[in-house]
């Protein structure tokens, strides 16, 4: 492409960036780093036979610099690739790819020694670029798994950045673009700087993350806009200077759909509704909405063509994309359901999870972890967000190893769940690393052999109704309540049972010995007062104890059955717990009205 | 100081939802985000606006030291503590 097709700016002069000191950067000082930058390129692919220089991996943190060596790049015909991150693992997964990395770009921590960006200033003098016909490598918003890659020219970025211009030309007019998101994702290269680089606007170079300093700046640089995430926007401090949102012409929210009391908390905070983008890395822009006036329904962007297909596991219409700027038609996995020439979105039909606007493989996670020497195998599944936890996370049920067990049993839950943690942070994005994590002997199936997720959702599940924290309880494999001849549902029953599996994780087991875990004497008869409530509904206190015997340790992963029986009128409880043969403990304990 | 780091410990367990986690578990020096105690980005949102409110403190993120301040719970009661005085 030529430059007139990429940039906007009409005079030299004109406010190119504000960087991220705050000084304004010209159009005539980028075109001068951007020459030096492509001079530097010129030599490396000269210095280098010119075949091997194909393919340059580019993350910078400062959009400017980003800006600089992603044009002299597209300049000197590279393909250029921009992950999602400069994380080691995603260094290491582009560098063995099979087309591989020719030269790293920007900031590589983990590639040291083959970075070869010099500082803009130490670059040698050159001359501009004629044209940009490089193309450009984006990657699906994953935080965990193989990203994808997705191939993007400039045409087709231009071609969606034409059609949003052509929507909000009202609002964007004059404007200095201020972002809480990265430029490293399809929706923060469009939005925060190919956009305003095509319409001749300033962007700033930074990437805020405090609200109150971007109000502050909007303020500054009046007026502007804000391209932001419904991860941001969901978090909101009313302290911050929201009377200074009236310096902003409008915000913009992408990544996934903003909950629509967060859109209305924005307005009245802020005196604007988030103007909301549906889109992906595969297919760019498809829609908008604006949750004004209770409006969920998405109005297509001019040059989006949409229908729908259905497979055989989809129980609704899935969409398919075409647009100008898609290849050819995209298959999404969004559900949709049109209303006139507007439709809803309802939700995925493939596993992958969304959190905090990142896809998340959990199959990927599951294998990662299973390939840990602590773990024999793993499910992970998505909490959602409820009363006690604050946002969706990840649960992981993880069958421990030998080594795990022993690891688990003498240094404790919290040890090996920061091990296990820090054994995928290399691999994985921070929210795709499971907050909540399960140790059990197997993972749950049904009788079909599966593990659909209500059944694995089970071991999430706290039980408040009894007092003993559900961390300290055994697993409970079968319970069965004699009610004895009498035939009243109602009445007291008399004696039970529970089939218990001893889990490896309690928290009792750590230091209960170093060597060799058992289950405390005290903990096994704080469960026969719970299973003692629990199945017997015994309605007194705990009151004392007799003939309380332990015979054989009890240890994780043991199976024992616990048999209970009550005396209503000496308000006694037998306990026995046992396995087979071989009998652990027993006891009676005495309750007393409250 | 020991008060409040003992205080920004349960902050951080309480906001942002850390189960099986106590205070105990984190030290004081490790760091909060990546290796250690491995918070992520959404964390450091969630825990920013949890000190703005619950200290009335401004967190400048742009500003260099920021990432500092936020490194260990120690070095985010330093930064408290001199917030505060300030």
């Amino acid at each position: 492409m030529q430059w007139q097709e990429i940039f906007g700016y009409s005079t030299d002069d004109a406010i190119f960036c504000i960087g991220a000191d705050g000084r304004a950067i010209s159009f005539a000082e980028f075109k001068r780093d951007l020459a030096d930058a492509s001079a530097y390129l010129s030599e490396l692919s000269e210095s280098k036979q010119s075949s091997t220089l194909k393919r340059a991996a580019l993350y910078c943190t400062d959009t400017y610099v980003f800006c600089v060596w992603l044009f002299a790049g597209l300049g000197c015909d590279l393909q250029l690739v921009i992950p999602a991150n400069n994380k080691r693992a995603t260094a290491s997964a582009l560098a063995n790819a099979i087309d591989g990395i020719d030269l790293w770009l920007g900031e590589w921590p983990a590639q040291e020694a083959a970075v070869a960006t010099p500082a803009l200033a130490d670059a040698p003098q050159g001359a501009l670029p004629q044209a940009f016909t490089g193309t450009l490598q984006l990657f699906t918003s994953g935080s965990s798994g193989e990203p994808q890659r997705i191939d993007k020219t400039l045409p087709q970025l231009m071609a969606e950045i034409s059609a949003q211009q052509q929507q909000w030309q009202a609002i964007t007019a004059g404007c200095t673009v201020l972002a809480t998101v990265s430029h490293q994702h399809i929706y923060g290269l469009l939005f925060r700087l190919l956009w305003p680089l095509a319409s001749g606007r300033p962007f700033a170079g930074k990437t805020y993350v405090d609200v109150a300093a971007l109000l502050d700046d909007a303020e500054r640089l009046t007026p502007a806009l804000w391209v932001a995430s419904p991860a941001q926007l969901s978090r909101r401090n009313d302290a911050w200077p929201w009377h200074k949102a009236e310096h902003l012409s409008g915000i913009f929210s992408s990544g996934g759909p903003l909950a629509v009391d967060d859109a209305a908390a924005i307005a009245a905070l802020s005196g604007h509704w988030p103007l909301e983008i549906y889109g992906s890395t595969e297919t760019g822009g498809i829609a908008w909405r604006q949750q004004q006036d209770g409006n969920i329904l998405w109005t297509l962007l001019a040059g989006v063509a949409l229908d729908t297909y259905q497979t055989a596991e989809s129980q609704t219409p899935l969409l398919h994309v075409q647009s100008p700027w898609v290849e050819s038609g995209f298959a999404t996995q969004d559900c949709v359901a049109f209303v006139g020439e507007r439709f809803e979105l309802r939700g995925r039909a493939d596993a992958i999870a969304k959190i905090e606007e990142k896809r998340i493989s959990l199959t990927q996670v599951e294998q990662l972890l299973s390939a840990s020497p602590l773990v024999a195998s793993a499910k992970v599944l998505v909490l959602p967000k409820n009363a006690e936890r604050s946002r969706d996370l990840l649960g992981a049920l993880v069958v421990p190893t030998r080594v795990g067990a022993l690891e688990l049993s003498q240094q404790g839950k919290s040890a090996l769940m920061r091990k296990l943690r820090a054994w995928l942070a290399p691999d994985l994005d921070g929210v795709a690393l499971p907050r909540s994590w399960r140790f059990v002997r197997e993972i749950p199936v049904n009788q079909q052999g599966k593990s659909p997720r209500e059944l694995l959702m089970q071991a999430f599940e706290n039980d408040h109704e009894f007092s003993v924290p559900a961390a300290m309880l055994p697993q409970v494999e079968a319970t069965e309540i004699d009610r004895d001849d009498n035939r009243d549902d109602n009445a007291q029953p008399k004696r039970a049972r529970a089939m218990l599996r001893i889990p490896a994780d309690l928290p009792c087991l750590p230091g209960h010995f170093d060597t060799a875990p058992v289950v405390p004497g005290v903990v096994q008869i704080d469960w026969a007062v719970h299973f003692g409530k629990q199945l017997l509904q015994i309605p007194g206190e705990f009151a004392g104890m007799e003939n309380i015997k332990f015979k054989q340790l009890l240890v994780p992963f043991e199976q024992a059955e616990l048999e209970l029986s009550f005396d209503t009128e000496k308000q006694k409880l037998s306990y026995r717990f046992f396995w087979e043969s071989d009998e652990f403990s027993s006891g009676k304990l005495s309750f007393q009205h409250a | 100081m020991s008060n409040l780091v003992e205080e920004l410990k349960v902050l951080i367990i309480d906001v942002l939802n850390l189960e099986d986690v106590t205070p105990a578990d984190i030290q004081a020096d490790e760091p909060l985000f990546g290796e250690g105690l491995g918070l992520d980005s959404i964390d450091a949102l969630e825990l920013g606006l949890a000190l703005q409110k619950k200290y009335n403190i401004s967190i400048d993120a742009e500003n260099e030291n920021t990432k500092t301040h936020f490194a260990s719970v120690n070095n985010l009661a330093k930064f408290v503590a001199e917030s505060q005085g300030a």
